[in-house]
């Protein structure tokens, strides 16, 4: 009879930890699955150069096409900015002419400007303009329209 | 007219085909340089140049104001009494008091007595630099009420009425409207005639992409103050660059105001639009100058004109309908 129960036990207990090992391994293998390894590395003072080599040895080409669309967009964008950079500097200058023309015209007692206690007006800060390339050239024209009735 | 850099030097000779696969022409009228430029596929192009030079030369016999025996002056002698015209003086008058209506009277003829007593009665050498005709008296009369000339079709005949009148700008846009219709009839599809600044052009020009029209910096720079591309109509520019003249201690140009009757477009240089013809462009190029940079923004809008404009301090302006055929501006 201990015998019987014991065997009893055995089988209980491998019916119940049967489903359970089952459960565990599948979930396990899951996990391994969902999981992308962190592969950064845990130290922040090594210099980028140091490891150029290898990752330069894993460039595909089309990564180095991509590199060079991308390079070629900053060139386009630093482009435009220079040349927008021109048209504000060119803006700023015809505003402060249109400004200057205005406060000459206006002739009469000086204009008081206060904010609320009547404390400083503080003056604007003075803007830099970056130097820039120079304005493109006007393209080829056939003809040119102007001072009419020229002799 | 200043010659930009970037035009084919061969462009300036007397008749030929340049660089750029145009045959070229060009000869003096009305007191303008004229340039024909015409395309590659042109039949017989030194005959058309002959037809568009002789239609010039006969605009100016009967249109000019500097020959007391042209017909134009002869029927500003006749004043009130009926005078027979040429048939071209005789379209121009009717045309010029066209404008004078469709302008609500800002484009007037009878602005000429004005420019007489500003001592702009000849010929004067304005090309040779600055232009003195001494003091002046201050007289400054409006042309006065709405003018009315009389015409008889039949007779080919007019009445211009109490004040002679001057076909100066619109006479030169309508020899370049002539000349182009000239053209068209001969079944040239690719031309530009250039007359003293003011243009008609038709086609996709030399390159397939359109003509190229500088438009002068009136302050006399190199470089235009913007390039438009173009392929049908015309363009004209109302400008003082050239025609501007000391009258004693006064600095005078010939753009007058016919509402006040002295020298209007305050705050304006120059003014170019562009038009389906020539003769109205330059009839409302010089309109929109005498508007003066106060107004001639919104007198452009409300008439839908493709214009742009110079001030006298450099700023340029200009319409959306006229940003549309800009490819180029020096801002």
């Amino acid at each position: 009879m201990p015998e019987q129960r014991g065997r009893a036990v055995r089988w209980n207990s491998a019916i119940v930890l049967f489903p359970g090992t089952a459960a565990l391994f599948g979930a396990t293998v899951a996990w391994a699955a969902a999981t992308v390894p962190d592969t950064s590395t845990s130290s922040t003072s090594q210099p980028p150069a140091a490891a150029s080599a290898s990752v330069a040895g894993r460039t595909t080409g089309a990564q180095a096409v991509t590199r060079k669309q991308l390079a070629h967009e900053v060139a386009t964008h630093r482009k435009n900015v220079r040349h927008l950079a021109h048209r504000l500097a060119k803006l700023r200058a015809q505003a402060a002419r249109v400004e200057a023309s205005a406060r000459g015209s206006v002739a009469g007692a000086p204009v008081n400007v206060s904010s609320g206690g009547g404390g400083q007006v503080a003056a604007p800060p003075p803007v830099q303009v970056q130097p820039v390339a120079p304005a493109p050239a006007p393209p080829p024209v056939n003809t040119n329209t102007g001072a009419s009735g020229a002799p | 007219m200043s010659s930009p850099a970037a035009v084919p030097s061969a462009a300036f000779a007397e008749t030929g085909l340049s660089v750029d696969g145009l045959w070229h022409g060009t000869f003096r009228s009305m007191a303008s340089p004229v340039r024909v430029q015409l395309g590659p596929d042109t039949d017989e192009p030194e005959v058309l140049h002959r037809q568009v030079r002789a239609l010039f030369g006969e605009v100016d016999r009967q249109c000019t104001r500097f020959d007391p025996d042209s017909d134009l002056m002869r029927a500003n002698a006749a004043a009130k009494d009926w005078y027979a015209v040429g048939e071209l003086c005789f379209t121009a008058l009717r045309e010029a008091e066209r404008a004078h209506r469709r302008t609500d009277g800002w484009f007037d003829p009878r602005v000429l007595r004005t420019l007489v007593e500003l001592g702009y009665g000849s010929t004067l050498p304005f090309a040779d630099g600055r232009v003195d005709v001494g003091p002046r008296p201050e007289r400054f009369r409006p042309a006065g009420k709405q003018w009315r000339p009389k015409f008889d079709g039949a007779g080919q005949r007019v009445r211009v009425g109490g004040k002679p009148v001057d076909l100066g700008g619109i006479g030169k846009g309508l020899a370049l409207r002539w000349a182009a219709d000239a053209l068209r009839r001969a079944r040239c599809a690719t031309f530009l005639i250039d007359a003293g600044g003011d243009c008609v052009f038709s086609g996709a020009g030399p390159g397939g992409e359109g003509w190229y029209i500088g438009v002068e910096d009136p302050a006399g720079g190199d470089d235009p103050v913007a390039v438009l591309r173009v392929d049908e109509g015309a363009c004209a520019t109302s400008s003082t660059r050239l025609l501007s003249w000391r009258a004693g201690e006064r600095t005078v140009h010939h753009l007058i105001d016919p509402h006040t009757g002295r020298p209007g477009g305050a705050g304006l240089r120059s003014v170019t639009v562009l038009g389906s013809k020539p003769d109205r462009a330059e009839v409302w190029s010089k309109v929109l100058f005498l508007h003066g940079a106060d107004q001639i923004a919104k007198a452009a809008r409300e008439r839908g004109l493709a214009a742009l404009w110079v001030h006298t301090d450099g700023r340029v302006g200009m319409t959306s309908a006229m940003r549309t055929s800009v490819i180029w501006d020096r801002l």
